[in-house]
């Protein structure tokens, strides 16, 4: 992968929740054993909620909210997962205190993921 | 990613409202329900799987948006705003379960009106997260209000549901209401749905 990817970064600064689309590194995705390539994320009414000010379901900023999310594994640590998987995440609070979807990568937790049959 | 997390909340309370409930009167069947918020995301799916499991489906929305809930198969529209006023304790009972997507008067005015031994599987909040019912309809009725959530499904009944859910969504039509928006546009589509102005389906397309 190119280490340079597009991500939407919310971010609370003082009395101000931030909304901004950046370019980020992999080295900013904290979470988890697989990273993803992202295709598709969903707008969720809980998605809005979280992108107006954090709906106290967002524990720590800077964040990438997204609550779901399709892709192809890149890399994976965990034996149940290799390079090339198509896979589906939704649930277990990611895109709250776990970052989520909005971001052309994703690295999460293998034990959340659903491999596409 | 049609479905996503709306797929999974919608087959859940789809499951709760009828096949449960079904399960628990040893067959009798679950026929008239009510989908309200029918015209989002999760509703609109709910009353397609409702519908393809044989349901008569009412579909409340506030959306003038008839013919495309009719197309997924709901048999009657009414319109959100007759339910979203203080309910009395107990309505005419009117349907053997719900799935209410949106909280608030709406879901205490639909747990009034279902009739007995009826589950509604509530899932969302987006007319509010209060609820000011009273004891009435659960126990005169027993009817049961049911929490359906997506966020803590185990693996096996995510995989079960996935493939479940797949054999009942008509993925032609729902795509006829997804709306496939970039990262950029997405920041501009949420405050519309914050104020009820969306409809369906959105779908982000990262790499657009």
């Amino acid at each position: 992968m190119s280490d340079n990817f597009k991500a939407l970064i919310v971010n609370q600064e003082g009395e101000k929740f931030l909304r901004e689309i950046k370019t980020i590194e992999k080295s900013f995705l904290k979470h988890g054993d697989v990273l993803v390539k992202v295709d598709y994320s969903t707008l969720n009414f809980k998605d809005a909620l979280i992108l107006k000010n954090g709906a106290r379901l967002v524990k720590e900023f800077p964040h990438i909210p997204g609550i779901d999310f399709s892709g192809t594994v890149v890399e994976s640590k965990s034996e149940k997962f290799k390079e090339g998987d198509e896979i589906i995440q939704t649930g277990w609070r990611v895109g709250e205190i776990y970052f989520g979807g909005y971001s052309q990568f994703a690295k999460v937790n293998s034990n959340f993921l659903v491999k596409k049959t | 990613m049609m479905l996503g997390t709306a797929g999974m909340t919608a087959i859940q309370c789809a499951f709760t409202t009828k096949q449960t409930r079904e399960v628990l009167l040893l067959g009798e069947k679950v026929n008239d329900v009510i989908v309200t918020g029918a015209s989002g995301g999760v509703g609109s799916i709910a009353v397609m799987i409702l519908s393809k499991m044989g349901c008569n489906v009412t579909a409340a929305t506030t959306k003038p948006n008839e013919e495309y809930l009719k197309s997924l198969g709901a048999k009657t529209i009414i319109k959100s705003g007759d339910l979203d006023k203080e309910a009395r304790p107990l309505d005419k009972g009117l349907y053997d379960g719900a799935v209410d997507t949106v909280g608030g008067n709406i879901l205490a005015n639909i747990l009034s009106h279902v009739k007995p031994n009826g589950i509604v599987a509530a899932c969302g909040n987006a007319s509010s997260i209060k609820l000011n019912t009273t004891v009435m309809p659960f126990i005169i009725r027993g009817v049961k209000l049911w929490g359906i959530d997506s966020v803590s499904v185990s693996i096996k009944r995510r995989e079960f549901l996935w493939d479940e859910v797949s054999k009942l969504v008509d993925f032609d039509l729902l795509e006829k209401s997804i709306k496939e928006i970039s990262l950029e546009q997405l920041l501009v589509e949420y405050s519309k749905m914050l104020e009820g102005k969306t409809s369906g389906r959105y779908i982000v397309n990262v790499n657009k």
